[in-house]
């Protein structure tokens, strides 16, 4: 029998349910009362970070092409008589996927014909289909997809960086990958990273809005097999603390030169990574938004716009905190930030100041949880580091100026950052 | 759709619209001066919304206002500007977090009304009625700097040359942010004079969407454009150009992937019939992922990642654009105009016809779900004078016939293609 447990939070007023499916997938349900969307992500612990692996049938590590988790993403919508998205043409459904660096979704939204939606996107991703042909016809497509990415100044500048940050991590691969090593991507290499991955063990359903559970689980009834057991060893990329350079720089033609400034944190496991990273926002938040001394120095100069931003970027294995803009002298606003970055660590956040910080970051989890994608995803994001959804708002609830500046010093180093930039 | 929209004249050629749905934790309010859209007025209009985001009388001290919002919990105040038709639309807006949600009881929604009123009307102007300098140089800087960043994102720097290309003097052809040279030329006395004008001519469209108590809003709102000295002008609709001469142009850029665009000229749909049609035509052309082009010119051609249209309800042209190899051109140019083509001579299935319909009423069923959408959804429904809800539109759709789909495309005709290639800047 499948169990069913019900997870509340008293601050919201919201609650999940968490029902481990016979099959071996957790299955996560937000019904939202009210809403008329419902939003269904399925999905596996497989990236682009994931470009070394060692299984019971592989015996040692062996390399994989990088894209190949974006390149399967693409090829798990075929089958024998026609693509998903012809399926779900039938019941109205808008579907999407994506590979992101550490995990891949398949997704829809509905308001209307659920049932059969969510049997759609349970059968195809769970029934691969390739062969050289349909592989072969993909390069074209994905081709151009990188090609797209290859013009985005928005893209180029957070790789850019990604790459003067890590020295091994596979982090800084781009996530489709590049047209030659796509090329080497074969049928036969697809059915084994899926066999590898796609095991139920290592994925998750995650359904918010409004919807039937039941209608869920008949469904999971209906088309999941039992998976077989999971074993999975990931390569170790021993990543120094250290950046692998300070400065990068490409030309591009954008109107005002672009940067991204990150700095870069010690991993710990995912789960530690996940939740400090709500401490970590807390802290970039007092760091420069735009109630800060810094902010405002620093465009009354001239040196930032309204384009100014930052966020924390975290996974499994890696963790950091990026900051972007456009900038006529991104060197200067660089420096600045670290020097700043220092000041905090040594003097504290002042109270104001943290007040500030504190209630951004409560509103920003609280208006997520008002919005259907947001919960679905906020379930999936938290389900494969093993934290519980509403762990995220009671850490920024609870937070104080002395565990925030705790945990940024144990885990970075001013010094121990990049600055990339496009330049026209 | 949870809320009713409930309109109210609260002053001359001054409305506010409700949608209160109590599933949402936080409210919006926004507050739109509209005006016609002139080309000598746009990029002073442009810069006014961006000065006022920077303080007000009640807040003069930008630092002091974001921290203001930070304590509300993350408000989040905005300031843009949009075209719609012959309007220009000046916004603030603020979104917050729900009385119900604030930890010590305050009142968020009087205290957000009154913000974003003063904002709009109560600016932080210096003795001789002027913005402060440093917010003139610096916001007008960003200004020209947002002008010019079409040009960071390919994709829409190519539609936007395609669309210049066909509209020439038509108001659909002014450009959003303005022009650079008028930007360089505004003074600390013409932006005031601008938002003086503003003030007085504009329709005054404000928006309260979420779970909150609006009557105090609605009191703050109400009580103080009554003071306010109103002569209100009101843009003229702007007409539709049945058919222009086709145009064709290119332009060379240190890129890898093409981007080429395609506008049609559909003969001027101007009822709302003719506008659905042409609406459900690009649905099923370029709409979903499993439209007329995505399957061939992506699926079977595998010419392209993206392949896209979209009808432009005010001006009625359909626009169509990828990225692409560039020796490729030819051959999708030729893919694209023989699948519309093909929907003129009825080459598509009734399945295909019930999907596309099923794929608009489904996202439809959505628009109810975010504050912002459903202040998007209403919106230019207000400003055109027809007010739907989703469902009434999804039903008005779902009227529409494949002969009134194949008639459409029949009208259709080619009225510009722009082409980004390869080579040194231009």
């Amino acid at each position: 029998m499948s169990e069913m447990v019900k997870i509340e939070s008293k601050r919201l007023g919201d609650c999940y349910y968490k029902l481990e499916h016979k099959s071996g997938l957790t299955i996560l349900m937000a019904p939202m009362e009210g809403f008329n969307t419902a939003y269904a992500m399925f999905g596996t612990a497989y990236g682009s970070i994931d470009t070394c692996i060692k299984t019971d049938e592989s015996g040692d590590f062996i390399k994989l092409p990088e894209g190949i988790a974006h390149y399967l993403e693409h090829k798990l919508f075929e089958s024998e008589e026609c693509s998903a998205f012809e399926r779900y043409a039938k019941t109205g459904a808008n579907a999407n996927a994506f590979t992101a660096f550490d995990r891949t979704a398949y997704l829809f939204a509905c308001s209307d014909n659920f049932e059969e939606s969510i049997e759609i996107l349970l059968d195809f991703v769970t029934h691969p289909y390739f062969t050289p042909e349909t592989v072969e016809k993909e390069q074209g497509i994905i081709g151009q997809e990188i090609r797209m990415y290859d013009d985005s100044a928005d893209w180029r500048v957070l790789f850019n960086l990604l790459g003067a940050l890590y020295h091994k991590n596979p982090v800084k691969i781009d996530i489709a990958g590049t047209v030659e090593s796509i090329a080497q991507i074969t049928a036969d290499l697809l059915y084994d990273c899926y066999n590898t991955f796609y095991n139920l063990h290592n994925m998750v359903l995650v359904v918010a809005g409004n919807f039937d559970m039941e209608a869920v689980e008949r469904a999971a009834d209906k088309v999941l097999e039992p998976a077989k057991e999971f074993y999975l060893e990931r390569g170790n990329c021993d990543e120094p603390e250290e950046v692998a350079e300070k400065y990068v720089e490409q030309h591009l033609p954008v109107a005002v030169p672009m940067f991204n400034i990150g700095f870069k944190g010690k991993t710990g496991t995912e789960a530690e990574n996940f939740c400090g990273s709500v401490l970590d926002e807390i802290f970039m938040e007092a760091l420069c938004d735009d109630y800060t001394k810094v902010y405002r120095e620093l465009y009354d100069e001239g040196l930032i716009n309204a384009t100014f931003g930052s966020e924390v970027f975290c996974g499994r294995d890696y963790i950091s905190m990026l900051i972007s803009g456009e900038s006529r002298e991104p060197e200067k606003v660089f420096e600045r930030l670290k020097k700043e970055f220092e000041h905090l660590l040594e003097h504290g956040i002042p109270e104001d100041i943290f007040a500030c910080a504190q209630k951004s970051v409560y509103g920003h989890y609280m208006r997520s949880s008002e919005r259907v994608t947001g919960v679905a995803q906020s379930l999936f994001n938290c389900h494969f580091p093993g934290v519980e959804m509403y762990e995220l708002i009671e850490l920024a609830a609870n937070a104080t100026p002395e565990s925030v500046i705790e945990r940024v010093k144990s885990t970075y180093c001013a010094e121990n950052s990049a600055l990339s930039v496009i330049k026209p | 759709m949870q809320g009713k929209l409930i309109r109210k004249e609260i002053g001359e050629a001054a409305f506010m619209s409700f949608v209160q749905d109590p599933k949402f934790k936080s409210d919006r309010i926004s507050l739109c001066f509209v005006t016609p859209l002139k080309k000598e007025k746009v990029t002073v209009n442009a810069l006014v919304p961006f000065v006022l985001r920077k303080g007000c009388k009640s807040c003069p001290d930008f630092t002091e206002l974001n921290k203001k919002l930070a304590q509300m919990y993350g408000a989040i105040l905005d300031a843009d500007v949009a075209k719609h038709g012959a309007n220009q639309i000046i916004e603030v807006s603020i979104q917050f977090t729900d009385d119900r949600f604030a930890i010590d009881g305050e009142n968020m929604a009087e205290t957000a009304a009154k913000l974003l009123y003063d904002i709009a009307f109560e600016p932080n102007l210096d003795e001789n009625g002027h913005f402060p300098e440093i917010d003139l140089e610096l916001e007008r800087e960003f200004l020209i700097d947002t002008i010019e960043s079409d040009l960071n994102d390919k994709r829409v720097y190519a539609i936007g040359k395609a669309l210049d290309l066909i509209y020439e003097d038509e108001p659909f052809g002014i450009k959003r942010y303005g022009y650079v040279e008028d930007a360089e030329a505004i003074t600390a006395e013409s932006l005031a004079d601008a938002w003086r004008e503003l003030v007085k001519t504009s329709r005054i469209e404000i928006m309260f969407t979420g779970p909150g108590d609006s009557s105090t809003a609605e009191k703050v709102f109400t009580e103080r454009i009554a003071t306010l000295d109103r002569k209100p002008v009101i843009a003229e609709k702007a007409p539709m150009i049945p058919y222009t001469p086709f145009k064709e142009a290119e332009e060379s850029m240190d890129i890898v992937q093409g981007k080429l665009v395609m506008a049609f000229r559909m003969g001027a749909p101007e009822t709302e019939h003719e506008k659905n049609s042409a609406r459900m035509l690009s649905a099923l052309y370029g709409g979903t992922a499993f439209s007329k082009l995505f399957m061939n010119v992506r699926e079977k051609m595998s010419l392209c990642y993206y392949a896209d249209s979209h009808f432009e309800r005010g001006s009625g042209v359909l626009i169509v654009d990828c990225g692409i190899e560039f020796e490729n051109r030819e051959a999708a140019q030729k893919e694209i105009v023989r699948q519309l083509e093909l929907i003129g001579e009825g080459d598509f299935t009734d399945e295909e016809f019930m999907s596309t319909k099923m794929a608009i009423t489904n996202s439809l069923g959505s628009v109810g779900d975010t504050l912002y959408s459903v202040e998007g959804w209403y919106m230019p429904g207000i400003l055109d004078g027809k007010i739907l809800t989703p469902e009434e539109d999804a039903e008005e759709m779902n009227a529409i016939t494949r002969e009134d789909v194949i008639a459409m495309a029949k009208r259709a005709k080619p009225a510009a293609v722009f082409f980004l290639k390869g080579g040194e800047n231009a």
